[in-house]
């Protein structure tokens, strides 16, 4: 993951971490909104419940009341007393009834029965004969009496919220009068819009007897709630929060019970809106982020884009280009910095070519002049014992073959220089090792002798190896001299040679003081020397590189009491049809 | 009903000389009431004749009986004349209990609540205006004048009247409606002179309503009815 979005580029990087953010933003944003609506929504709906829980409580007692105000206000009238004296029915209807009627409100149910509840005149709207029947409920308030008793009554398919009211003459029970209402739908319908909404199911006997909901939902929802009572229940498709309250007859005892419903249906709705809002103006900011995003990234984004393409053109040393400065912020002053930087480097590299030419001048001139010394070393000495002594005739020759050989070394050392110069490749030929390493230790022989140093080459005749001829000559009396040098009081060198793995491996060893441990380190370096009364210090290093320019390489060994050791690997070569025997020869 | 009125014109033709019918008008003025003032109902209006000058009234006649039905919750008629002695009837022929009672001036009596198709008949041996109602429908209600002479008529809807054997003499003529005031019906005594003949037409009357103020009755217990338009209960 991390390293795909290290693969992207900085505009999308920072397009993606804008997006990112605002969605962070808006996800918390909106789970704190949405946290705070619902736990509002919920608190409201449960301070509606509790109000349409009273409003149900004051609108019965207030219902209970006028019945029993009425009932009471008929039971002290003289002229309905009289009628009710009668026992006639129609009598008691007709005195009772128009009161009732102009008294009560239209839906209210008015029954006239003896003491012992056998009806015998009825008004209002009675629903069914049920309630004609004889009514035991009389019996029952009887106990209340001469009080009222009010309470619900289940009578047939019906429930009654009544009011049983006694009516004396003297001290006899003369009749009893029985103000009902009907609960029905309209009684639960008018809670409903009295209430503002709230859902009412009135269940008696086992059954929904009114109720605003449908009858299967209605029924669902007691089913479930009696089953498990809690604070709110779902029908399947809408979830209510719900209030229970026991309906008692006129003897306390429970009969049936009324259910307040709150639908979260509204509270739901509120909340998808809500929640639909916040997805809105999460795309809004979206847009808008990304856009300005966008903008900014791309003038933050094209100026390192540019200041990409110079740095490759800098990594291509192309030190001319230069950045466009467009603007006065810090991708401006970097524009200029870079610019600055790369002028820098422009001329920091054309003074780095001025030295390194003038240092190649030094080293070549350096290189030529140390290589140049030895062989005119020869040539002087011998001049000037020609000049000096009176030499046989055999030590004139050598000498004269001395001073030969050492001008043709000068003569092939500047042919060497102008090759390098011309840039001439220098050529490889097939050589005997042992014959390469007696000329080059040839011109110190007479060195070694006036040292009492013997010099002992131990390289089997056949071991022929492709070579710079003179250039490894030099590689050898470059090592024997020096060791001569560390060896005035005389001692040994030997060079031996041995075939190993495709290479053939060298090693020069002198019984001297051994390298010193301070130039250990930078032993193949320009310019170092130790312990040396003249030299640049340019020997090893010329050295080595001829043997690196072979394809082999060169190092030094020290060992603890023990004189200095180098040993070159030279490769064989065999494709030039080099034969490489065992070394077994000896000088 | 034809062979009535026959009977009648064969007994005046046979009373004496000097019996007359008397007949007249009256109609009413000021009045609040709707049927009288949309459709000219003057019936209810009693008129009767005593003797002027201490004249002294035949005895002897047989006591009359009349009938006041109570039907469709009301007293029909709703004013009845009758002579001191008279008898009369309150037949209920409604399906429910009714009741009459008086306590007013005049006679005071209460026939107590009865069930319908049944009757009640009461003697009214005191003259005066009676005022009749029922205990148990505060509608209801009718006049009973109860006359120390036999000469009397009742109004019909025309405010026509007629009473019958009329001797010739000088007469106080004396009005009662239930709307007028006593001045009213002070003012409208006046003496009349029957002269012999078949028939004597008197001038028509006016008895104006004015300054009547309807005052709701008590029930027979002396409380009030509930009033028409319904209670308003205090909770």
């Amino acid at each position: 993951m991390i390293a795909y979005f290290s693969r992207l580029s900085l505009l999308w990087k920072i397009l993606l971490s804008t997006s990112v953010a605002i969605t962070l933003l808006f996800a918390a944003m909106g789970w704190i909104v949405q946290r705070s609506a619902v736990e509002t929504t919920s608190r409201t709906l449960e301070d509606e419940i509790d109000a349409s829980f009273q409003a149900y409580e004051s609108l019965w007692k207030a219902r209970a009341t006028l019945l029993g105000s009425v009932s009471t206000l008929l039971s002290t009238m003289s002229d309905v007393r009289a009628a009710f004296g009668t026992g006639h029915g129609p009598t008691i209807q007709d005195t009772a009834g128009e009161l009732w009627s102009r008294l009560s409100e239209e839906r209210a149910i008015f029954l006239v029965t003896d003491a012992h509840g056998r009806v015998m005149a009825s008004a209002g709207p009675l629903p069914d004969d049920a309630l004609r029947q004889n009514l035991d409920v009389v019996n029952l308030a009887a106990r209340k009496f001469p009080g009222q008793a009010p309470g619900f009554l289940m009578r047939g398919e019906h429930l009654y919220q009544t009011v049983v009211t006694p009516v004396y003459v003297e001290t006899a029970l003369l009749d009893v009068l029985v103000a009902a209402y009907d609960v029905d739908e309209a009684v639960a319908k008018g809670l409903r819009s009295a209430t503002g909404g709230s859902e009412f199911v009135f269940l008696a006997g086992g059954r929904v007897v009114a109720s605003t909901l449908n009858a299967r939902a209605a029924a669902q929802l007691a089913a479930k709630l009696a089953q498990h009572p809690r604070e709110s229940v779902s029908d399947g498709a809408i979830s209510y929060a719900a209030r229970m309250k026991p309906l008692e007859d006129i003897e306390g005892n429970n009969i049936g019970e009324l259910l307040i419903l709150r639908s979260f249906e509204a509270a739901q709705a509120r909340l998808l809106v809500l929640r639909r809002n916040i997805i809105l103006l999460w795309l809004l900011a979206m847009g808008t982020g990304l856009a300005l995003t966008y903008a900014l990234a791309r003038r933050i984004v094209e100026p390192v884009k540019a200041l990409d393409r110079a740095a490759a053109e800098v990594a291509r040393q192309n030190y001319d280009h230069r950045v466009k400065v467009v603007s006065q912020d810090e991708l401006g002053r970097l524009a200029r910095t870079f610019n600055t930087m790369c002028a820098s480097i422009q001329q920091a590299r054309q003074e780095l070519i001025r030295q390194e030419r003038i240092s190649t001048i030094g080293r070549l001139s350096s290189s030529i002049v140390h290589d140049l010394r030895n062989p005119l070393a020869a040539v002087y000495g011998g001049a000037e014992m020609l000049v000096d002594s009176d030499l046989s005739m055999p030590q004139v020759k050598r000498l004269a073959a001395n001073m030969y050989r050492a001008s043709r070394r000068i003569q092939e050392l500047l042919q060497d220089l102008l090759n390098v110069s011309r840039g001439n490749a220098r050529c490889a030929e097939i050589c005997k090792l042992r014959d390469v390493a007696l000329a080059g230790c040839e011109p110190l022989k007479s060195t070694a002798e006036a040292q009492q140093v013997e010099v002992q080459i131990r390289i089997p005749e056949d071991l022929e190896l492709p070579l710079e001829r003179n250039r490894v000559e030099r590689v050898f009396s470059n090592l024997v001299g020096n060791a001569l040098e560390m060896m005035p009081e005389g001692g040994q060198v030997s060079i031996t040679a041995a075939a190993q793995d495709g290479f053939v491996v060298v090693e020069v060893r002198d019984t001297g003081p051994g390298i010193a441990p301070e130039i250990r380190d930078s032993l193949f370096e320009p310019f170092v020397s130790a312990g040396k009364k003249n030299g640049l210090g340019l020997g090893l290093a010329l050295s080595r590189q001829t043997v690196l320019d072979h394809g082999g390489d060169m190092w030094a060994e020290f060992e603890p009491g023990q004189g200095a050791c180098f040993r070159l690997r030279l490769p064989c070569g065999n494709r030039t049809g080099v034969t490489i025997h065992s070394a077994d020869a000896a000088r | 009903m034809t062979w009535l009125w026959r009977i009648s014109f064969s007994l005046g033709c046979l009373a004496p000389v000097w019996a007359a019918n008397v007949s007249g008008s009256v109609a009413l003025a000021d009045s609040r009431d709707p049927s009288v003032r949309r459709h000219k109902d003057f019936s209810g209006v009693v008129v009767w004749l005593t003797p002027a000058n201490g004249g002294s009234v035949p005895a002897g006649r047989q006591p009359s009986k009349a009938t006041m039905a109570q039907i469709e919750k009301h007293f029909k008629p709703h004013v009845l004349a009758i002579p001191v002695g008279g008898v009369v009837e309150f037949p209920n022929f409604d399906p429910i209990y009714h009741n009459a009672f008086s306590s007013y001036d005049g006679q005071v009596f209460d026939v107590h609540l009865y069930p319908p198709g049944t009757s009640r008949s009461v003697v009214f041996k005191l003259p005066g205006i009676v005022r009749v109602f029922c205990n148990i429908h505060p509608t209801m209600s009718a006049v009973i004048a109860v006359l120390e002479t036999p000469w009397f008529a009742v109004s019909g809807r025309s405010g026509n009247w007629e009473m019958h054997g009329v001797p010739a003499g000088q007469y106080k003529l004396h009005v009662f409606h239930e709307r007028a005031t006593e001045e009213t019906l002070h003012g409208l005594e006046q003496r009349v002179t029957i002269t012999g003949g078949d028939s004597v037409t008197l001038a028509p009357l006016t008895v104006s309503e004015a300054g009547y103020i309807p005052a709701p009755h008590k029930n027979k217990y002396g409380n009030d009815y509930p009033p028409p338009g319904g209670y308003s209960v205090t909770q």
